[in-house]
């Protein structure tokens, strides 16, 4: 081997840095992401940068649901089309997108922007839940659907959410748990099938 | 259950092995530092994903192919079991030194860890073993934990959830120490800690129950029929062994959530949960004397033994199969009657897989039944 410094010009090397700092991203796609730009138009280029430049310009938080949004209040929150006497908790905007493809759901949301997770010394005064809680003061809601991940963390910040809401007389309900549709029960784990059983209804 | 067939790729010392095996037993022989412990290494890891030599999987690559660009180290199992073969592939990818990706599949199919283990049980009694009796709590618990989650998947879960709530208790109870959390933030954590921890506690008294019933009659032979031993379980919470499993589930509930309140101030100043089956402990008794603290080496060794053989009845019974077992040169460590006493024992098992620097200390009778392979530098002959 030889210890000559590789070669590579400057804007290059930065850019492939920049990749590499994204979630997802390691050297090898870094490069081949940067390698890709070089060649395209520039035009193209100036779309991509320009995309980058207006979700920092053009974002805020919506002060209501907390979710990220173009206006403030969000257009979610804004909409007449929706109910809102149902609010669905969720822990992140892309929890979100995820309800919003179902089409089923026509409510309206409050992000948390976490989980409650000592470990990461995120406790229930680092969450949007105040706001929560005073947007049931103000607002006529008759439930709350706790939509956080069905995982140690997002069931502590569930049964804390829950220990704070029904006090106030609001029906407080959370996501079923049990077998993922179009599985079939012989390749279900033990665990899963087990919440399935318990969490079984009539028909 | 028996292993058909093995392939290494830049694992430990070997470039690439290959090797089809009947359903036999296997005597792997060779000069010290050839590679005879790492094929048993290997097995060990298709069984529990993890080896028992190491946590540091960096030393599983084979250093030739350390510096060799998109190279791979794989371990592939194929085993023949009652319910039908088995595959069980694990891929670690690797750049700069570094284990960038580690893959498990079974049958093909990429599974998680926790799904792979119980899959294909095996019991590994090496030299390390004998510090069962003696050494520090946590080997203990760490083995009764690992036979209990290959039989019972549920306590695998019940195990790593458990271990997580705790580990977040841990934090919170020093976040309310410092007074940047309050006390009543404890109560998802207290409750999720103790049904857990129930379940833990109620399976490994059950498991201990197991082992005790043939552990007695083992021992019984290998010492000469005078001695008795015994597991003696001593769970922090205590255990009412007349009552039901469904009363001893709510009695221990209950305490658990009492001590967890008495003792509550402690945990904050100390900020470590001090209460629950993390602390729990077990005790080899012979003749009702702890043999971990007045036994002999010899004694102990032969504690260890007993309690692997009654590991492989324990597990026949409850999953009905017998698992593999791995004997890492264990019979240079044991006397020539002891010697001939495992062999006798083990031979009717469907496939014992055993290590020796020297071939002739093994009776006649069990090389006869045995598959011969010798190591010689990360090659078989």
């Amino acid at each position: 081997m030889n210890n000559h410094p590789v070669q590579v010009a400057e804007p290059i090397r930065k850019l492939i840095e920049e990749f590499n700092k994204l979630p997802g991203i390691g050297p090898k796609s870094a490069q081949r992401l940067t390698y890709y730009l070089v060649r395209m138009p520039e035009e193209h280029a100036r779309e991509l940068c320009d995309s980058i430049i207006a979700i920092k310009e053009k974002l805020v938080f919506c002060s209501i649901c907390q979710n990220i949004s173009e206006t403030d209040p969000c257009a979610i929150c804004q909409s007449s089309e929706r109910d809102h006497t149902l609010i669905c908790v969720v822990e992140n905007p892309l929890d979100i997108m995820a309800m919003e493809r179902i089409r089923g759901y026509n409510g309206l949301y409050h992000v948390l922007h976490g989980v409650i997770s000592p470990m990461d010394g995120i406790g229930p005064d680092d969450l949007k839940i105040e706001r929560l809680l005073s947007r049931l003061k103000t607002e006529d809601t008759q439930e709350v659907i706790l939509a956080t991940n069905l995982n140690l963390e997002g069931e502590a910040t569930a049964m804390y959410l829950q220990k704070l809401i029904t006090p106030l007389g609001i029906r407080v309900t959370r996501l079923a748990r049990g077998l993922p549709f179009g599985s079939e029960l012989e390749y279900a784990d033990e665990v899963t099938l087990t919440r399935a059983l318990e969490g079984r209804r009539e028909i | 259950m028996y292993i058909s067939y093995l392939n290494l790729t830049n694992f430990r010392n070997y470039s690439l092995l290959e090797l089809d095996f009947p359903k036999q037993h296997i005597v792997i022989h060779g000069e010290n530092a050839q590679g005879k412990t790492n094929l048993l290494e290997a097995l060990y890891i298709l069984s529990t994903t993890r080896s028992y030599r190491t946590g540091n999987e960096k030393e599983f690559i084979k250093w030739s192919a350390l510096e060799e660009p998109d190279s791979i180290t794989r371990i592939i199992g194929n085993f023949q079991k009652e319910q039908g073969d088995i595959k069980i592939e694990i891929d670690m990818h690797y750049a700069k030194s570094e284990i960038t990706q580690k893959r498990i599949k079974v049958n093909d199919i990429p599974r998680r860890a926790s799904e792979v283990i119980g899959q294909v049980n095996m019991v590994m009694f090496e030299a390390q073993d004998c510090q069962l009796t003696s050494g520090p709590a946590i080997l203990r618990r760490r083995y009764l934990d690992l036979i209990n989650s290959q039989i019972d998947h549920h306590y695998l879960y019940s195990l790593q959830r458990y271990n997580r709530v705790l580990t977040q208790r841990n934090h919170l109870l020093r976040l309310i120490n410092e007074g940047q959390a309050r006390a009543d933030q404890l109560d998802f954590w207290d409750n999720e800690l103790s049904i857990n921890g129930v379940y833990l506690i109620l399976h490994r008294q059950q498991m201990i129950n197991g082992i005790n019933e043939s552990v007695r009659t083992i021992f019984r032979k290998l010492s000469q029929n005078k001695e008795s031993l015994k597991l003696k379980y001593l769970p922090k919470l205590k255990y009412d062994m007349e009552a039901t499993q469904k009363e001893n589930e709510e009695l221990i509930l209950g305490k658990f959530h009492k001590q967890l309140q008495e003792s509550r101030g402690r945990e904050i100043a100390a900020g470590l949960t001090l209460v629950g089956p993390h602390r729990d402990d077990f005790r080899f008794l012979v003749n009702d004397v702890d043999v971990g603290i007045y036994g002999s080496r010899g004694q102990q060794r032969i504690t260890v033994l007993a309690i692997k053989l009654a590991q492989a009845e324990y597990s026949k019974k409850q999953t009905g199969e017998y698992p593999i077992m791995l004997l890492d040169d264990i019979l240079s460590e044991l006397d020539i009657t002891h010697r001939r006493q495992l062999l006798e024992f083990v031979t009717s098992l469907p496939q014992i897989i055993l290590t020796t620097t020297d071939i002739h200390t093994i009776e006649p009778f069990f090389l006869e039944q045995s598959v011969k392979l010798k190591v010689i530098q990360g090659n078989i002959e």
